[in-house]
Order: structure tokens, then C-alpha cells, then sequence
């Protein structure tokens, strides 16, 4: 683990760099609940997907699948599977994050996935994640920190079904 | 059994415009509220061009290429890509995928992914693996 005071930087790009880099290693587990096939649907409408095996159970079933299955990002793309923060509780930018972080920006950066089995309407999941590595580079505009954690969507018995690592990067 | 696809072939082109409208249902469908994604001012202040395109929507714009273009008998096991560059609404993207490397048996297809916005400036990178199913 780096500590800001290693990196150079200061106010919220170091406040942001310690918050996740003290959260190295640590793991969590929590339910995300059912995949449906409403989530499904409405997910592959969102994207523009057409294909019958997203939406319609029969052609699914056709395929040897026993419902609609999702499409293959779904898991990943999903920014909160429970209900979510309060509006106050939100930055100005309507992320939540910790700390005293209100000037950052962030957007993705990446994503590398193991997609270890189809995920079917009525797939009930759990998620279990760590923050993998918070590393800090120097932009054209400034410091860029990325920060890559794994997310393992697993089933009750610990089936795994996505084994991801995504990477997000903030700056000011 | 679906006929293979050799080393070098290049899947038909996924070219999509992602309008204000797609970017907000892609932000309601995945509960994500970050601003920049349907708030064009706020997405203005942060310095971008306009409504900013989600990293997940390129990648499943790049995911269907490979998916419509292999058709229901492969399944996708193993994806990676790097958003290269930003893109907002409005723009034209193009999704490319090309075989890159075939198993000895031709049961598993390696693909290199590449989207490009408005032209020929890459905005996702990547690679994917499939497997017959």
C-alpha cells in the first residue's frame, strides 16, 4: 500500500488515495438479491440489444437456457443493487463516495471479466469484493489515481458466475 | 454444429449513436446517479463535451459486436478493455471484432476489440475470448 504522503499529493486526491488504499484487502460479502427478468429485459432495452435469448423465455429455453439469460455486462454495469443512498447523503456530482472528496471526478477506466456461466432470470446473487491496488499517475492535467478492486458475483452455494476487476480513475 | 471462424476475420461492425435518452435509461437501469451522464451542464463543468457516454455502455456496445457477430452457438468467457478516450451523445460509435486467434480444435475463438467515436479515434480497447457452447 502507497501512502499519499509517498505520492505527492495533497487535499482531496490524498484524502481519496488513503480512503481506498486503507481499504486494501479488506473483503466484504453482501446479498445482491434476484436477477429477474424484468432487470434483464430492461437492461438489454437500455443497451439497444435485440437478441430473442435477453428477452423472450421460450426462444431462450430453445437455446437450452431455462430462462433468459443476461447480457453479458449486466453484473458489472449494475452501480447499485440496493436502494441507495440518500440524495443528501450524495456528492455534487451525485456519486457517493467517502471522505472529503467533492471536487473529484471519476469515470471508468476499465474492466477485465470472467464470465464463468450464464446468469438466467431468477439467479439470486451475492457479491463479494476488495480493493485490489490504488496507484497514482501523472496526467496531462495532473495526478490520476485508478483504483482496481475484484468483484466475484457468486451464487448461494459459491458458484461463481462473474469474476470481475474494474478499475475506475478520479482526478480534480 | 455452427461453421468456425478463422484467424483474421473481421465481424460485421456494430455502429450505434448514443442519444441523451439511451444515456439516461442505461444510468436508471444500473441506479447509477453520476451527473455527468445526464446533466449536460454538469457534465460541461467537469470539463467534458457533453453528456458523457457510461465506460460500461461502450463495453456493451464492443460485447454485441461479438455476440451478433458469433452468433447464439458461442458464449463469451473472458472479456478486458481500457476506456482509451471519452465520448458523449451524439456521437457515432463503431464497434469492431476481429478474430485474432483460433484453438486447435476451433472450439475458442480470441477476438481484439476496438470502438472507435466518429471516425477512427479509438475510444475502447480490448480483447475477448469465446467458446463454442
Amino acid at each position: 500500500m502507497t501512502e499519499a504522503s509517498d505520492t505527492g499529493l495533497s487535499g482531496e486526491l490524498a484524502a481519496y488515495h488513503d480512503a481506498m488504499a486503507a481499504r486494501i484487502g479488506e473483503k466484504h460479502r453482501r446479498h445482491l438479491g434476484v436477477v429477474d427478468a424484468l432487470l434483464i429485459r430492461r437492461y438489454a432495452v437500455a443497451i439497444g440489444e435485440t437478441s430473442a435469448v435477453h428477452h423472450d423465455t421460450e426462444a431462450a429455453k430453445a437455446l437450452g437456457y431455462e430462462d433468459i439469460i443476461a447480457p453479458p455486462n449486466l453484473l458489472s454495469g449494475i452501480m447499485e443493487w440496493g436502494a441507495g443512498h440518500a440524495e443528501s447523503e450524495l456528492r455534487p456530482d451525485g456519486t457517493y463516495r467517502p471522505g472529503p472528496t467533492s471536487a473529484l471526478r471519476v469515470m471508468g477506466a476499465g474492466e477485465e471479466m470472467e464470465l464463468l456461466r450464464p446468469v438466467t432470470a431468477g439467479t439470486e446473487l451475492w457479491l463479494e469484493d476488495e480493493v485490489e491496488e490504488v496507484t497514482v499517475k501523472q496526467g496531462r492535467s495532473g495526478a490520476l489515481i485508478f483504483v482496481t478492486a475484484r468483484h466475484d458475483f457468486v451464487g448461494a452455494d459459491g458458484t461463481p458466475y462473474n469474476r470481475n476487476r474494474r478499475t475506475v480513475m478520479a482526478r480534480l | 454444429m455452427s461453421a468456425g471462424f478463422p484467424k483474421g476475420q473481421k465481424l460485421p461492425d456494430l455502429v450505434v449513436a448514443p442519444t441523451a435518452l439511451q444515456l439516461f435509461r442505461y444510468s436508471a437501469v444500473t441506479w447509477n446517479a453520476h451527473r455527468v451522464h445526464y446533466d449536460e451542464g454538469w457534465a460541461k463543468h467537469e470539463g467534458h463535451a457533453g453528456l458523457l457516454v457510461h465506460s460500461h455502455l461502450h463495453a456493451a456496445n464492443a460485447l454485441r459486436a461479438v455476440t451478433e457477430g458469433l452468433g447464439p452457438d458461442w458464449r463469451l468467457v473472458h472479456v478486458s478493455y481500457r476506456i482509451v478516450r471519452p465520448s458523449t451523445a451524439g456521437r457515432t460509435l463503431r464497434a469492431t471484432a476481429e478474430v485474432t486467434g483460433v484453438s486447435d480444435d476451433g472450439g475458442e475463438l480470441e477476438l481484439r476489440l476496438v470502438e472507435y467515436d466518429d471516425g477512427d479515434m479509438p475510444c475502447l480497447e480490448g480483447t475477448a475470448r469465446a467458446a463454442r457452447r
